[in-house]
């Protein structure tokens, strides 16, 4: 996917799902984890995440999989530079719902 | 079928379909949703992330250069629908739509699954702002007459196009 010249505000969603990577920066989450854990459907959170990979914000893996017959899954986690735009991004706490700060602020 | 073969049936149907529109740098994600998929709880859940996969599907298709496509064919579809509103006979419609469909087939499943609905969906949104002319408000079944030509030359020009790759990968 292309990467966005805009420097365009991230939408709440985005924020949502960078919260939930940030409070774990150095694992590396599931898609479907992340998706019951931000409450997002598939079709929201993976444009979301392809947009955060294609901007360089998250690494991606392929794991192996875990029995014979069935297909490796996909594992998220920031970059370095991602990380350092989500904690920016959450520090503006009045356009912030409680609920997106949570899970940075568990994280601290 | 049972209660949960049919669900796992039609989400295997959707990211098959997902697989045809995703463009060729969105096709690993599309990859990764299916195998996410797996551990998704049977039934309508599952089904829901399938439907989330045609909707990414679409969404990439149209950042990568598809909403371009997508505006062109809908708009092809708005002119030739209302030549076919001021021609006595549907024919020259029908031919320009299967022709036109049919090229875009050719040119690849995820191209024609974002060009082809927009080409027919141009046909009901001119009939909607023109007011719904005669002869639609006689016939309801007349989009019809745009889906089905559009259809058909969808698809063969996509098989056409499978089998010239088949060909050439035996060469």
């Amino acid at each position: 996917m292309k990467s966005t010249k805009r420097n365009r505000r991230p939408s709440e969603q985005a924020l949502q799902v960078a919260a939930c990577l940030l409070a774990d920066p150095d694992g590396w989450h599931y898609g479907y984890s992340l998706s019951q854990r931000t409450g997002l459907p598939s079709g929201t959170l993976y444009p979301i995440l392809m947009r955060l990979a294609g901007n360089g914000l998250m690494e991606t893996r392929w794991e192996d999989p875990e029995r014979a017959g069935r297909p490796p899954r996909h594992l998220y986690r920031l970059s370095g530079r991602g990380a350092k735009w989500a904690r920016e991004a959450m520090k503006a706490p009045a356009s912030l719902a409680p609920a997106l700060r949570a899970p940075l602020e568990s994280a601290r | 079928m049972n209660t949960t073969a049919r669900p796992r049936f039609l989400s295997a149907l959707l990211f098959r379909i997902s697989e045809l529109i995703a463009p060729p740098g969105s096709q690993a994600w599309i990859a990764a949703m299916r195998a996410e998929s797996q551990v998704v709880s049977p039934g309508s859940s599952q089904l829901r992330w399938a439907v989330g996969g045609v909707i990414t599907a679409v969404r990439a298709n149209l950042v990568e250069g598809g909403g371009w496509l997508f505006v062109s064919a809908l708009s092809l579809g708005v002119a030739v629908s209302y030549v076919d509103l001021r021609s006595v006979s549907r024919l020259a419609l029908q031919v320009l739509l299967l022709a036109s469909a049919f090229s875009i087939g050719l040119w690849g499943p995820s191209r024609a699954m974002i060009a082809v609905p927009a080409l027919i969906a141009g046909r009901a949104l001119l009939v909607v702002a023109l007011g719904f002319p005669e002869p639609y408000s006689h016939d309801q079944m007349d989009v019809l007459y745009c889906a089905a030509p559009a259809g058909v030359g969808m698809c063969t020009g996509l098989a056409l196009r499978s089998l010239l790759r088949r060909l050439q990968s035996r060469e």
